[in-house]
């Protein structure tokens, strides 16, 4: 009996693998991981052969939150698939809501109002920063440690109270429209996000001191699932991942889109800060140093917003012209493309395709986890920062 | 995505016969190429250092149909590959056209490029599992979104769905009508 069956209908020279049952060696065992498992984020298999603790091979089995987002996109017009795009990453989903704003407005040569693109970037770095919190919780929940995650989720209420006040829903805000967003900012939510930010940093030294300052915490993730630069480039690595790994690439500064290129933020890199340079320590460490940069773009979206209108004027049925286009913009967890070809007829994409970074993301498993024990395939992966609906779309 | 027109051109120069088409205006400017030197050329881009494409972006597929009387025909797949260089400064895409035949199979010509990306066999088996399009010489092509024993291939414009799957039915059920009173 096999693990995987693989299709009958093989072309030349191809091959499927799979992992077999018949003739393992006494000491090793197949055994699932996941895709019920507290440590997934969300719903992932892995299938470990192990030798006691030590893993020999492992093969990813993805497609459980697999509900053809794609194939939906060919039958709805473009703005009716706003709340699809939330689902896409359901924990920094304004940032997915503008980068499909974004890929239909340039198809489309669409203008944004100018306080429509600050009140993009504000709401999308307020996602930023609930994403990151969402990934640094679970790398100490994923080790035993559970107070930092109970730390960060108190955190996250208090943005979600600012987001809720901004879009009405606290984790899929469909806030993005085509052509601008759904709701303006008002002065008061500003003042209430500008009190928030001066209680982040020192709140980011705590949890720093807390946990990530920890012994063990450091012991337990440097060295770890070292990915270089080539690696990183060749498996497609985007975001924090890329960037831990030491590669100095932001796509809001080297592909400046909304108004990026109007506000000053650096973009930080992983040097190796307790070990080797693109260890799982430096991507949890690159997160941390995210957030404050975020906080810096945040003060100045907050400072040079304009007034204007947040919503320009867009017909109910949307054509684009004929043609395609792939636009990306930086999510909190890689690259977020959005590829849409139209047929210049209709108003609904022949077809809509979604990039994204947990998927590249993914294909550094198969080839970093076989060597590893168990418990560190887990910080490994917790560190990598993946979800299962960008996986699976 | 920071596109260069200039870099379509030398690509062109370089491969005269294999380059079809340079598609230059246009929101993605791409260069169009025989799927049998899809290698050679993946290759070049992204080990010369006029190209140095060290970053696959992503692998599209598309199914490109016709439609007449409300019936679609099925022409072929386009296949969009989107490549950034490693000072992510530069950007280039290239498309390759597979015909279909008409009679259900495709003309499989289209060679895998795992070898030069780590990146490119998940993308490649996205495509084989939702488009059907088989990629030669693949290290690994097999089923990855969609469970292992299903039929069909959902993203093509004339799939459609088996009515059931492992004894569940795939569409929806008719209970509230068996339970009309009437």
């Amino acid at each position: 009996m096999a693990l995987i069956e693989f299709d009958k209908k093989l072309h030349k020279g191809t091959v499927q693998n799979r992992i077999e049952l018949v003739r393992i060696s006494n000491e090793e065992m197949v055994i699932n991981m996941g895709p019920h498992h507290p440590s997934t984020h969300g719903v992932i298999r892995i299938v470990l052969r192990v030798d006691g603790e030590f893993i020999s091979q492992a093969r990813p089995d993805i497609g459980y939150l697999h509900r053809g987002i794609e194939k939906i996109a060919e039958g709805m017009s473009y703005h009716s698939f706003m709340p699809y795009t939330d689902r896409i990453d359901y924990l920094a989903a304004v940032n997915c809501n503008i980068g499909y704003a974004q890929a239909v407005e340039d198809l489309g040569q669409i203008e944004v109002p100018e306080r429509a693109r600050y009140c993009r970037v504000i709401t999308a770095e307020l996602n930023r920063i609930l994403s990151h919190f969402m990934a640094i919780g679970p790398i100490a929940t994923d080790l035993g440690a559970y107070t930092p995650f109970i730390y960060v989720v108190r955190e996250r209420e208090f943005i979600y109270k600012m987001m809720e006040a901004i879009t009405g829903a606290r984790l899929t805000y469909n806030y993005a429209r085509i052509g601008g967003v759904s709701r303006d900012i008002t002065d008061e939510i500003l003042r209430d996000i500008e009190k928030y930010l001066d209680h982040l940093i020192p709140f980011m030294d705590e949890y720093h001191r807390l946990i990530g300052a920890n012994k063990i915490f450091i012991e337990r993730l440097v060295n770890l699932g070292v990915i270089s630069k080539s690696e990183a480039m060749s498996h497609s690595l985007s975001g924090p991942n890329l960037r831990a790994s030491g590669i100095k690439h932001d796509i809001r500064k080297d592909d400046p889109y909304l108004v990026y290129d109007r506000l000053n933020f650096d973009v930080p890199v992983g040097t190796g800060a307790e070990g080797t340079i693109g260890d799982s320590y430096d991507r949890y460490l690159q997160r941390i140093k995210e957030i404050l940069e975020s906080e810096k773009i945040l003060r100045q979206a907050i400072s040079s917003i304009p007034s204007g209108e947040t919503l320009g004027k867009v017909p109910k049925r949307l054509v684009l012209p004929k043609g395609e286009i792939y636009s990306h913009t930086e999510a909190p967890r890689g690259e977020l493309g959005y590829y849409i070809e139209s047929d210049g007829k209709s108003d609904r994409p022949y077809r809509l395709k979604i990039r994204t970074g947990s998927f590249s993301s993914m294909t550094t498993l198969a080839v970093k986890i076989p060597g590893m024990m168990i418990a560190d395939a887990v910080a490994f992966f917790a560190s990598l920062d993946v979800v299962a609906p960008e996986i699976d779309r | 995505m920071r596109y260069d027109t200039s870099l379509l051109e030398k690509l062109k120069s370089e491969f005269p016969d294999d380059v079809l088409n340079m598609e230059a205006t246009g929101p993605m400017p791409h260069a169009l190429i025989k799927a049998a030197s899809l290698k050679r050329i993946v290759g070049h881009i992204r080990d010369d250092k006029g190209f140095n494409m060290k970053y696959l972006n992503c692998i599209t597929a598309v199914h490109v149909t016709d439609e007449h009387e409300g019936k679609f025909r099925s022409l072929g797949f386009n296949l969009i590959y989107n490549f950034t260089d490693a000072d992510f400064s530069r950007s280039i895409s290239l498309k390759v056209y597979i015909e279909d035949h008409g009679d259900g199979s495709i003309n499989n010509v289209v060679p895998s490029i795992d070898i030069y990306y780590k990146s490119a066999n998940w993308f490649e088996r996205e495509i084989y599992d939702l488009m059907g399009i088989f990629f030669h010489y693949s290290k690994d092509l097999s089923r990855i979104l969609l469970p292992p024993d299903w039929v069909g291939h959902p993203l093509r414009k004339d799939y459609s769905e088996q009515p059931s799957y492992n004894d569940m039915p795939t569409g929806r059920s008719d209970e509230l009508q068996s339970l009309r009173l009437v």
